[in-house]
């Protein structure tokens, strides 16, 4: 397993990108203790579906759980966002360890799931997808662009 | 070469494949995620997470590799 650490900073995205180019699973991270808006989530949300294969693993983790508040607006906002975006969410506790082996133990097993289902059937496997990206249109209809068909760039 | 067509077949390779990747807003707590968990993987002690997470450097980009998941239900 690989595990690529990111840099946050907007300046660093497009470098950023070419990190997590072509992963399996997607760990993404919300400070707890912050404020956090509904825009920021979906702003990564949409920068992963955009960069990484849309099949791909994501899961939405809010960090340093031990230091959040004890009304934990940040917490239920990342859980309402996460249930609206059909995606696991887990608190997570740097210092104290909560739920750390946890989110790698999940995101693995559902790659491990996910790889499996390349093994046994190739249709609906991201793996298969990725590997033959050309015919992924022909394969998959949900990810057909029409708008692109028979248009170069 | 039996030997090594036999280890490609066994889950354990598809696991060693997975890229994983942690992203998030400067500040968010990916890389002490990250240590947190290497160091739980290696010691398994709470006690020494503080130590681990000891760091304020930024960072540009950073890769992991963990040969094996001892937590893994194979």
């Amino acid at each position: 397993m690989c595990i690529w650490d990111t840099a946050g900073q907007e300046k660093f995205r497009a470098l950023s990108r070419n990190f997590y180019f072509g992963s399996h699973g997607v760990i993404m991270c919300f400070d707890l203790t912050k404020e956090i808006t509904e825009e920021e989530i979906l702003d990564w949300h949409e920068e992963v579906t955009n960069n990484i294969d849309k099949s791909c693993c994501k899961i939405i983790v809010g960090t340093k759980s031990d230091l959040a508040d004890a009304e934990g607006h940040a917490s239920k906002k990342l859980a309402q966002i996460a249930e609206k975006l059909d995606l696991r969410y887990l608190e997570t506790s740097s210092m104290t360890g909560k739920n750390i082996v946890e989110i790698f133990d999940i995101i693995v097993m559902e790659v491990e799931r996910r790889q499996a289902v390349f093994r046994n059937g190739p249709e609906g496997s991201f793996l298969y997808q990725e590997r033959n990206s050309m015919s992924l249109s022909v394969v998959g209809n949900q990810h057909y662009d029409e708008s692109r068909s028979g248009k170069c760039c | 070469m039996r030997n090594s067509r036999a280890r490609s077949e066994t889950p354990t390779e598809d696991i060693f494949k997975a890229k994983i990747a942690v992203i998030g807003d400067t500040g968010s707590g990916k890389t002490s995620l990250i240590s947190a968990y290497t160091a739980m993987i290696d010691n398994k002690d709470p006690n020494s997470l503080a130590e681990a997470l000891l760091t304020s450097r930024t960072t540009i980009g950073n890769l992991t590799i963990h040969l094996s998941v001892s937590s893994s239900p194979l």
